[in-house]
């Protein structure tokens, strides 16, 4: 790039007006290159933001506009970008290969086109929307105008579970992800053409205080994150959290082909960001041997800048990709990363203009309580821990997706006795495999919604 | 007993006319004299004088010369504050308080002060004149620390000068701290709930014309209908300060949510007394910049990583405040807050500055799962 080109920009939106901001943020490439400038919400925007949310006009959008939306997010140029080159903008900040963003152009679209299907599917039978004089019957209400988002920057996907709450007519007031603006931006864009009233949608990037001031204001929130955000918002009731993931493979039997692409698909699919990515693996095999096998396949995946078609990890600048692994040490606990041995030039492949990317990590573990089932990190690193049908269903807890690989059909019956997992895949499916309208994390409506008495007289 | 020298002997260079500025280096000479002199210093800076390994009477001729002070750690939470007191003072018939910091970064500091604080209190009083801030008539409401701090004080004499009835709303700064170090959310919530029943009581039922906060509560203020249409109603000048403002949110302010009113900052603390918003100029490079109170409160900031350098226009640098009043000497000081400094404008002698924010040292931690 000759001398400095200018920079994308990336305004507030206001109850679908865009707006300028005094305090601005540059977003970089992952190589150190100035990309975007962002405009900041201070916290105080986010109550007045929220303020001017409530203050208009029931609109709830019908399904066809959030399918016409999903269309235009796929295929239009939208805030002056072409979806290729939303891609590789998304891709070089956020260091998410290119190719996550390119199928999640369809991928939006096609969960923008079913946002019709899924509110009916999670409607509990009984509810109606109208009903003649005289019955008293039950109607399927919200618990709130305004819903809140706290974003997250690891995969465009995540963006599209607010759609549901668009769909229940909440109003949206999302604070993106650090690192990804251009996904929600775009979304709002697409929604905004389609025809949902503007003071449906507003987008506020800013701090952690502007992210607590826009929860205070909410009526409820949606708060993506970590044990971090866990304790920041686990007391509020009226905020929902997603993440983090912990998902899981529980594998008994053989070591096959089908065992090992399952799980190797299920810990570097889309680069090993998704929540729904294998953390762990717990065998009632030889572990070693399976943790040998996985890290031989897992070492194939690409290193390489994530504009680049052929990138498979994730990329972070040099540093903080450093920062990562050496935590990743300091957490072995006696576990030993088989994966090391296939990077002669180390687990951090530097490639050499700035950023790197992470190599995938296996790492064997001793016991079924080695604490490493718990630690969830944003690239394939998978823990491989000896199990025992004895051991029952204590260490497999906290699981946002667990695949149960073997024969062994009363696991998964079993496995579905216990509350924190929250989906029981059976057989050779990946752990991030999900149908149409299967519910994520339960149901989002269900903490968005209500069933309440309503009855006219006859 | 021969007649020590009184405090008149100094009245050129502490009590000036406000608009005369002492010579810097003779502030500096006289502050030396009055606080280390055994006939007229306070017990402590005159004991202290004793251990410092230079004499600050004769060492320090200049404001250089304070830099004698740099190694000079003063551990303002544990003097007893009655050996604050300058022994000169006996000679002037004036009333001593006890004031606390807000205690932001460890134990309160304790200073004393008499009658300083009012000359920087008359002196930001012009500044708003200059302004456009209403004066004359209602009522000044204050929600804020009072108790140890000397906020209320100031705010009590601002009225006084300016011709208003003061009103005071209680808030208990390390409280909301607490609350928020411990994860009380609940707690922080309801108690400034309480704290805008109280707000509005007031609005409601007396004639209140201006009013000072943090920019924190004003925002809460701006959050509950019922305070913020009497606070749009009546209110017609507002001082914030106690913590930092970004600029969008000034913007925001001064704008949208309170356009009916007079806005002014104020940046300063116990140690070094206030710094006001200095009046807007076209071409200014931030919208809010403040002037300390020099030569009697001198900024000085300095290169985080190399604090012997000073920083130049425009460049961001930590605070160093030396305070050199009759009632106190604070010798210069690393303070926690980062600010910009500012080219002084209309050949004020002092720097000035904007854009404070407090200075956190870099820490980065491994944001661990996936979301």
């Amino acid at each position: 790039m000759s001398g400095r080109t200018a920079l994308y920009e990336i305004p507030l939106i206001r109850a679908g007006e865009p707006a300028r901001s005094a305090e601005r943020t540059e977003l970089c490439g992952v190589d150190g290159t100035p990309l975007a400038t962002v405009h900041l919400a201070p916290p105080l925007l986010a109550r007045l933001t929220v303020a001017s949310a409530r203050a208009g006009e029931e609109s709830t959008p019908d399904p066809s506009l959030l399918r016409q939306a999903g269309k235009l997010f796929a295929t239009a140029t939208l805030n002056g970008l072409s979806p290729q080159e939303y891609c590789d903008l998304q891709s070089r900040v956020t260091g998410v290969p290119v190719t996550v963003a390119r199928h999640s152009l369809e991928d939006v679209a096609q969960t923008f086109a079913n946002v019709g299907a899924r509110l009916a599917a999670e409607r509990p039978p009984g509810t109606e929307d109208e009903f003649g004089p005289g019955v008293i019957s039950a109607v399927w209400a919200r618990r709130g105008d305004v819903l809140a988002v706290i974003a997250p920057s690891n995969n465009p996907g995540t963006h599209t579970q607010w759609l549901t709450a668009l769909g229940c007519g909440y109003r949206l007031v999302v604070r993106p992800g650090a690192r990804d603006p251009f996904t929600p931006a775009r979304m709002i864009a697409a929604l905004l053409e389609a025809g949902v009233a503007p003071h449906y949608l507003s987008l506020l990037p800013g701090s952690h205080a502007t992210g607590d001031a826009l929860v205070e204001a909410a009526d409820l929130s949606l708060v993506f994150g970590g044990d971090a955000a866990a304790r920041r918002y686990g007391q509020d009731r009226r905020v929902i959290l997603r993440g983090p993931g912990r998902s899981k493979i529980l594998h008994s039997g053989a070591i096959t082909d089908r065992v090992l692409d399952v799980i190797c698909d299920s810990a570097g699919f889309d680069a090993g960001m998704r929540c729904t990515n294998l953390t762990a693996v717990f065998t009632d095999g030889d572990p070693a041997a399976l943790a040998e096998a996985v890290a031989e396949r897992l070492a194939r995946l690409v290193a390489a800048p994530p504009q680049s078609p052929e990138a498979q990890l994730p990329v972070l600048p040099l540093a903080e990709a450093q920062r990562l692994r050496t935590y990743l040490d300091g957490q072995l606990a006696g576990a030993v990363d088989v994966a090391a041995a296939h990077y002669p030039d180390g687990s951090v492949a530097d490639l050499g203009d700035g950023s790197a990317a992470l190599r995938p990590a296996v790492l064997l573990c001793d016991r079924v309580d080695h604490p490493g089932s718990r630690i969830e990190l944003s690239f394939p690193c998978v823990w491989i821990l000896p199990w025992q049908r004895s051991d029952g269903f204590g260490p497999l807890r906290d699981t946002l997706a667990l695949t149960i690989l073997g024969d062994d059909r009363t696991l998964a019956q079993e496995a579905l006795r216990e509350r924190t997992v929250r989906k029981v895949l059976f057989g050779a499916f990946p752990t991030y495999s999900a149908g149409t309208t299967s519910p994520h994390d339960g149901y989002l409506s269900h903490d968005l919604m209500e069933a309440r008495g309503y009855g006219t007289a006859g | 007993m021969g007649q020590p020298k009184m405090a008149d002997d100094f009245s050129s260079v502490f009590e000036p006319p406000l608009d005369q500025t002492p010579d810097v280096d003779e502030l500096v000479r006289a502050a030396m004299e009055w606080h280390f002199s055994p006939l007229t210093g306070s017990p402590y800076w005159v004991e202290r004088a004793k251990t410092l390994g230079f004499d600050p009477r004769k060492d320090v001729q200049s404001q250089a010369d304070l830099q004698l002070f740099a190694g000079v750690p003063v551990d303002w939470s544990s003097i007893p504050a009655d050996q604050l007191i300058p022994r000169g003072n006996a000679g002037r018939s004036v009333r001593h308080g006890v004031y606390e910091s807000g205690g932001a970064t460890g134990a309160p500091k304790r200073i004393i002060d008499a009658t300083s604080r009012r000359r920087n209190v008359e002196w930001q009083s012009r500044m708003l004149d200059e302004q456009g801030f209403p004066a004359q008539g209602g009522g000044w409401l204050h929600i804020g620390p009072t108790g140890p701090h000397i906020m209320a004080k100031n705010i009590t004499s601002l009225g006084e000068i300016r011709g208003h009835l003061s009103y005071f709303v209680d808030l208990d700064p390390r409280w909301v701290r607490r609350c928020l170090a411990e994860g009380r959310k609940d707690e922080f919530r309801r108690y400034i709930d309480h704290i805008l029943d109280q707000v509005k009581d007031v609005l409601a039922s007396q004639d209140i014309r201006l009013m000072s906060s943090t920019p924190r509560i004003l925002e809460t203020i701006a959050g509950r209908d019922d305070v913020y249409r009497l606070v749009r109603e009546k209110v017609q000048g507002m001082i914030w300060g106690g913590t930092s403002m970004d600029a969008e949110t000034l913007r925001l302010f001064e704008e949208e949510v309170f356009p009916q009113a007079r806005l002014a900052g104020a940046y300063g603390n116990t140690m070094m007394g206030v710094a006001p918003q200095r009046t807007r100029r076209a071409g200014d490079a931030a919208p809010c910049v403040f002037r300390p109170y020099y030569p009697y409160t001198i900024v000085d900031l300095v290169d985080p990583d190399e604090p012997s350098r000073r920083v130049a226009d425009g460049e961001q640098g930590r605070v160093v405040v030396t305070a050199l009043t009759r009632d106190h000497f604070n010798p210069p000081t690393l303070e926690r807050d980062l600010a910009v400094r500012q080219p002084s404008a209309d050949g004020f002698p002092g720097i000035e500055l904007s854009d404070v924010r407090p200075y956190e040292s870099a820490s980065t931690t491994v944001v661990e799962g996936v979301y």
